[in-house]
């Protein structure tokens, strides 16, 4: 294998730019000399992710650096998955992620990052959009076997279908089969622990780590 | 994270609380009607007009005989007790069967105690009390009027009810004459409410043939925007920041809040409220506060703080990174909503002829930096005109004039409710409103 070093340092710069252009110019270059887009991941591209994240938490980086990179992510993990296709190397999924906004609720913004920033990060996501009947989401993981759902609700008067869906899970066999995680404004901590969901997490990027932790259980 | 409920007393939007009577005077005295409204006259008694905010309630005393405005006066809402936001007292409706009976109990109560304020300060009779106009978000309507709220936390936000409502003196709750006429201005969607509408009447805003853009910030911000024969409405949620909360160190526009920021050669200059000590920063000098550092190059145009994580104004008192960001939320919120109602239009920024602040924050904003954090459209500043308590000053009217109460009828009709979460573009513009 080629010395990836040069193209990993450029690769973290064009997550950090949200750079496109660049993105599309390393992964063709690093092609040329033999290098692969998975090549890249974990010390470039992901890496760049990484640093991200962390600038995120710090209040550095904001809502429109994480998406704008997620979509730079996205050319990346599309490139992988041809070369995947293309039998040149595979990429390990982290999990599967089923992820929506529960119903009577239309607020989807936070939902929506979450879950790019999931799939940037290596998971498979179904991100099921807003107004999503409880069922839907057990049905969903059900027939993905889905690691983990997600659920996201922004008013103290939809967070109480997460509690709903805790019961439907346990009613249909899989509780702690497949985990839970929830999300959202009024949600909190104390929150999942009361209606018993495996994790909370207050934005994408710790979102992306619980999602880690609770497949690693 | 610790979400401020408004009477924590611990926070910088709480800690002031006792000198909040000030804020309350200041929302209760600027009436503007324009030029040409004319109250009808010759009927007997008093009226009442209210305007019953989430967290303010204004009563507006008139006579009826001689159409004439008396006095205002503010009182804080007594349902804060059940949560500083609509979402948590609908929530706390939807627990038992008979909450909402005591929150529209408790709004009666507060209604009731600013009646027998006047009648007691003018030396008139409950009896006397002919007439009542109520407005307020769509809410506060409901909840005075009795009418179950949960539907407005749920999406599609669908109201109980459509329409005026005209409820008899004695089934009102209030301590009024038995045969006086309570009437409800109507709402125009779930969190566009009937304070929307009275504001409309006192602008006259669909009597505009010019492009014009009416904004109502607060905790919901509330937009409409005429275009010709059309006009369009929205509500975003804008969020605390521009109350204080949610701001490390942001308070309510009460006595020592930082209120103006200057920055000049690295120098901070501030001015507070009533020239006293500061205690805080509210709204206006958050706002003031962002325009001067991006200005200054303290932030960039992401929000960043590029140098020092903290812009410090007094020892205890500075604005964080954190701060920023949700100074950027909500002003995000607010020019989003801005531009989809434009692009609902097939219009653009740059046509508007003419922008109205409504509510008593538009008073106090710095207009420049309002517009250099993006807040307000990048206009010239001569198009944008402040008006004061216009939802106060369009429910008086609604009471004064069967004409004006008429216009107040009609205007749910002829305005487009926009749900901003429909639109597929919204994350997008959103986003890109984040920035500065």
């Amino acid at each position: 294998m080629c010395d990836a070093t040069k193209y990993n340092e450029l690769a973290i710069e064009a997550i950090l730019d949200a750079d496109e252009d660049a993105a599309i110019e390393i992964l063709d270059n690093a092609k040329a000399e033999g290098i692969t887009a998975v090549d890249l991941l974990k010390d470039g591209f992901g890496k760049g992710m990484e640093i991200l994240g962390d600038d995120f938490a710090e209040g550095e980086a904001f809502l429109p650096d994480l998406l704008m990179a997620s979509e730079v992510m996205k050319i990346v993990t599309d490139r992988v998955e041809e070369e995947a296709n293309a039998g040149n190397g595979n990429i390990e999924k982290k999990g599967t992620v089923v992820i929506g906004t529960v119903k009577d609720d239309a607020h989807d913004i936070g939902k929506t990052i979450c879950a790019s920033m999931l799939k940037a990060s290596g998971f498979d996501v179904c991100d099921l959009g807003k107004q999503v009947e409880l069922q839907d989401f057990i049905d969903k993981a059900v027939e993905l076997d889905a690691d983990i759902i997600g659920s996201s609700a922004l008013l103290t008067t939809t967070m109480e279908h997460q509690e709903t869906i805790e019961k439907m899970l346990t009613e249909a066999g899989y509780k702690g089969k497949i985990k839970t995680m929830v999300g959202g404004a009024p949600v909190s901590q104390e929150w999942a622990d009361k209606i018993g969901a495996d994790g909370y997490s207050s934005d994408a990027i710790s979102c992306c780590r619980l999602a880690e932790k609770l497949i690693a259980e | 994270m610790i979400r401020c409920i408004g009477n924590c007393s611990k926070c910088g939007k709480c800690k002031n609380y006792a000198l909040m009577s000030n804020s309350n005077k200041i929302k209760a005295s600027s009436l503007q009607m324009p030029s040409d409204f004319e109250a009808d006259t010759n009927s007997e008694g008093y009226g009442i007009a209210f305007d019953i905010g989430t967290t303010t309630v204004v009563g507006m005393l008139w006579n009826l005989k001689s159409g004439s405005h008396i006095e205002s006066m503010a009182l804080a809402n007594p349902q804060s007790k059940y949560g500083a936001d609509v979402i948590s007292r609908i929530t706390y409706c939807g627990r038992d069967e008979e909450h909402l009976a005591e929150l529209r109990q408790c709004i009666c109560g507060c209604l009731n105690e600013i009646i027998a304020n006047f009648v007691n300060k003018h030396g008139f009779n409950n009896d006397d009390i002919m007439r009542i106009c109520v407005c307020g978000n769509t809410t506060m309507s409901h909840l005075f009027a009795g009418y179950h709220v949960m539907s407005l936390a749920l999406a599609p936000f669908t109201p109980a009810y459509e329409g005026k409502l005209t409820i008899k003196g004695s089934e009102s709750w209030l301590n009024i004459n038995e045969n006086a006429e309570v009437s409800v201005i109507p709402n125009i969607a779930g969190h566009v409410g009937g304070d929307i509408v009275s504001g409309l009447v006192s602008v006259r805003l669909l009597d505009k043939t010019k492009l014009t853009l009416y904004i109502d910030i607060g905790t919901n911000g509330e937009i409409v925007l005429v275009d010709g024969d059309k006009a369009f409405a929205c509500s975003t949620a804008a969020g605390p920041a521009f109350e204080g909360a949610a701001i490390q160190c942001g308070m309510r526009a009460a006595d020592g809040a930082i209120e103006k920021v200057l920055i000049s050669e690295g120098n901070v200059y501030f001015r507070t409220i009533g020239d006293c000590q500061p205690t805080g920063i509210c709204g206006s000098g958050i706002i003031d506060a962002a325009a001067q550092m991006l200005q200054n190059g303290i932030i960039n145009s992401k929000g960043r703080m590029t140098g020092s994580k903290e812009l410090i104004l007094t020892d205890n008192i500075k604005i964080t990174q954190k701060d920023i960001r949700e100074i950027q939320l909500a002003k995000g919120a607010i020019s989003s909503g801005t531009e989809i109602l434009l692009k609902e239009a097939g219009r653009e920024a740059s046509e508007l002829e003419e922008i109205i602040i409504a509510g008593a924050f538009g008073s106090y904003i710095d207009i420049d930096s309002a517009i250099k954090i993006g807040l307000l459209p990048a206009v010239k500043k001569d198009i944008i005109v402040c008006a004061g308590n216009a939802a106060g000053s369009g429910v008086s009217m609604a009471m004064m004039s069967e004409r004006e109460m008429n216009a107040a009828i009609g205007i749910p009709n002829m305005v487009k409710h926009v749900e901003l979460a429909d639109r597929d573009d919204f994350m997008d513009i959103y986003m890109k409103s984040l920035l500065f």
